[in-house]
């Protein structure tokens, strides 16, 4: 810009130098001259630099005061919250000493528990209830119907209709299908427990090697575990309720039917003293 | 080449004719030709240099000392959260393990879905069906089915009413207990399956597993809480969900089969600590519950404790009804024999 405006002045300049025609144009061109380029054309002076000193102090007193103090302090701070972390809420040692503890408790108990749990129970000694028992608690889940035919060789099958009353049948067939349930949900649950023994084993075993922050899985697993335990136990008791809900009803129909014959042997009474 | 040699020979001959006006005219352009700025050696920038390098040295030793002190800080602490407390490799065991355990439990669920009907006769088959529907809207017919089977109160001409009277009570326990079983079995079916299925996982040190949800009937007043409600998806985090399996078909479908039921959700309590860091107990489900089930984190962290409601999300008292009912049924199969 400064060097446009130059060139301009200089041409304007020259071209009057060479247009004057006395001396005194010429010197009045000059002075004009000189009082143009000291007055516009020349950049003004530069301001002083006095305050820079107070200026620059000032930036190293907020560095050396407020900054420093606030960085010391979140210094002192994550410090402090390392050592929380370090000693007091996951503290190496009571880690290892935690997951030591569940591979000793593995180590003592599992094997003791799985030999309890595999203590042969079976008791029958004839051929026709060992059949049923050997059904009962094989834990399988695909042999219904080999548990059906092996109760009905034990227990033997429902009268037919000309060996007894409809009501007697119909009662014998509840009960026995009711028992067959709660047989068959037993065997159900026989193998949910050996799955929810398997789940607890897998997470016994990674609980030895967990850490505080993979603890949240196996807590929840525990959790989702627990719950299922307690829904089979639900299960079976339901199977148990039932059971013995149909056990007092066939008793009560004994005393239905006892009122029934009454009233039947107060008919034939009374027939027989009409006829007499 | 010519005509600019006159030409220079012209212009020579001019300034010689005008050395004035080329004197004046050279001190003019002179003045106002533009001068390059200043050096930088001036003893003001000599000031401003020497405060910057001040500023400089101030800025690495104070902040920067100061800032690197922090940063090995928390380079220490990240490597022990990296190490010791959220080690990926056991994360990744952990859930790998809640992978597994997800296969294990459908595989329960699809054992606790066999059919176990057994009766061969059509009054038996019929009460038989009612009692494993698992379905609570069955209960109504229970009775009916009953009276098909076993038979009504004897009429007053055919018995005194003191028989007529047991019978009728006794009728009525074996029922209870009959309906109740479907219950447990209708309940089990819907509260586990969707406690189950919405157990979430957060993966700060601390905080409990909750199940979500619990909900309840609103027009129920004996019903336990059986579906549950989706609580503070929000906060979190980084929260791991179990994905939704083939529990939810089951559980809707069982939710749909209450028809006439109004479902109301019940917020559960967020888990907060209540006590000293270390020591803290929390209460994942319901802190009504009867007989909440104490459960010790694996691994014993800070000797945390959890405790969660027993199973199927119980409202108080629901255990005890189960056990009263079958206390009930049991006290009549003893006393039976004597009244008969």
């Amino acid at each position: 810009m400064h060097y446009f405006s130059f060139a301009l002045f200089a041409l304007v300049c020259g071209w009057l130098m060479l247009a004057a025609k006395t001396r005194r144009q010429v010197v009045a061109i000059t002075v004009a001259g000189v009082l143009i380029s000291t007055l516009v054309i020349a950049p003004p002076p530069a301001e002083a630099q006095g305050g820079i000193i107070q200026a620059i102090q000032a930036v190293l007193n907020v560095i050396n005061g407020a900054i420093q103090t606030g960085l010391n302090a979140i210094n002192t701070t994550r410090a402090a919250i390392n050592n929380l972390y370090q000693n007091l809420i996951w503290p190496v040692q009571l880690i290892n000493q935690a997951r030591a503890q569940v591979v000793q408790m593995i180590n003592q108990y599992r094997t003791l528990m799985a030999s309890i749990l595999n203590i042969d129970l079976h008791s029958a000694t004839l051929a026709t209830p060992q059949s049923l028992e050997n059904a009962i608690r094989d834990h399988q889940v695909n042999n219904f119907s080999a548990l059906t035919q092996a109760f009905g060789n034990t227990y033997g099958a429902i009268p037919s209709s000309t060996d007894a009353s409809q009501a007697d049948r119909d009662m014998s067939d509840l009960d026995d299908a009711l028992t067959l349930d709660s047989l068959k949900t037993l065997k159900v649950s026989d193998s949910a427990t050996d799955l929810e023994l398997q789940a607890a084993d897998s997470i016994e075993t990674t609980a030895g090697k967990a850490a505080p922050g993979s603890a949240p899985f196996l807590t929840a697993s525990a959790v989702a575990s627990s719950i299922r335990s307690q829904a089979l136990t639900q299960k079976m008791l339901a199977a148990e309720l039932r059971h013995e809900a149909a056990h007092i009803a066939h008793q009560n129909g004994f005393r239905k039917r006892g009122a029934a014959f009454s009233t039947q042997l107060r008919g034939v009474i009374m027939n027989l003293l009409q006829h007499n | 080449m010519r005509q600019a040699r006159e030409l220079l020979m012209k212009g020579t001959s001019w300034i010689r004719g005008h050395k004035l006006r080329v004197i004046l005219l050279s001190l003019v352009l002179t003045i106002a030709a533009p001068w390059p700025a200043e050096g930088q050696f001036s003893p003001c920038c000599a000031i401003l240099a020497a405060g910057l390098s001040s500023i400089s040295s101030a800025l690495q030793s104070v902040i920067g000392g100061g800032l690197n002190q922090i940063l090995g800080i928390d380079q220490s602490i990240q490597q022990f959260e990296q190490n010791f407390v959220w080690p990926q490799n056991l994360i990744n065991q952990a859930r790998s393990l809640v992978g597994n355990l997800q296969s294990i439990f459908n595989q329960i669920q699809t054992l606790t879905k066999i059919q176990v009907n057994s009766a061969t006769l059509p009054n038996a088959q019929q009460l038989e069906t009612n009692l494993l529907s698992r379905n609570a809207n069955q209960i109504a017919q229970t009775s009916a089915n009953y009276t098909a089977l076993y038979g009504s109160v004897p009429a007053a001409t055919d018995a005194s009413q003191q028989v007529r009277d047991m019978v009728d009570m006794t009728d009525a326990a074996a029922q209870a207990a009959m309906k109740r079983a479907i219950e447990i079995d209708a309940r089990q079916l819907h509260a586990v399956h969707t406690c189950l299925r919405s157990v979430r996982i957060h993966l700060v040190p601390g905080w409990a597993p909750r199940t979500g949800s619990l909900a309840q009937p609103s027009n129920g007043t004996t019903r336990a809480h059986l579906l549950c409600e989706s609580n503070d998806l929000s906060k979190l985090g980084l929260a791991v969900r179990d994905p939704p399996g083939p529990d939810y078909r089951v559980a809707d479908e069982q939710h749909q089969c209450g028809v006439g039921r109004k479902w109301c959700s019940q917020r559960v309590r967020r888990i907060q600590p209540d006590g000293p860091l270390g020591c803290s107990q929390r209460v994942v489900l319901h802190r009504h519950c009867a007989d909440p089930v104490r459960g010790q984190p694996y691994g014993a962290w800070g000797c945390r404790q959890y405790s969660f409601c027993f199973g199927s999300c119980c409202k108080p008292g629901c255990q005890n009804r189960i056990q009263s009912e079958h206390v009930l049924t049991s006290l009549l199969v003893r006393s039976s024999p004597i009244h008969t």
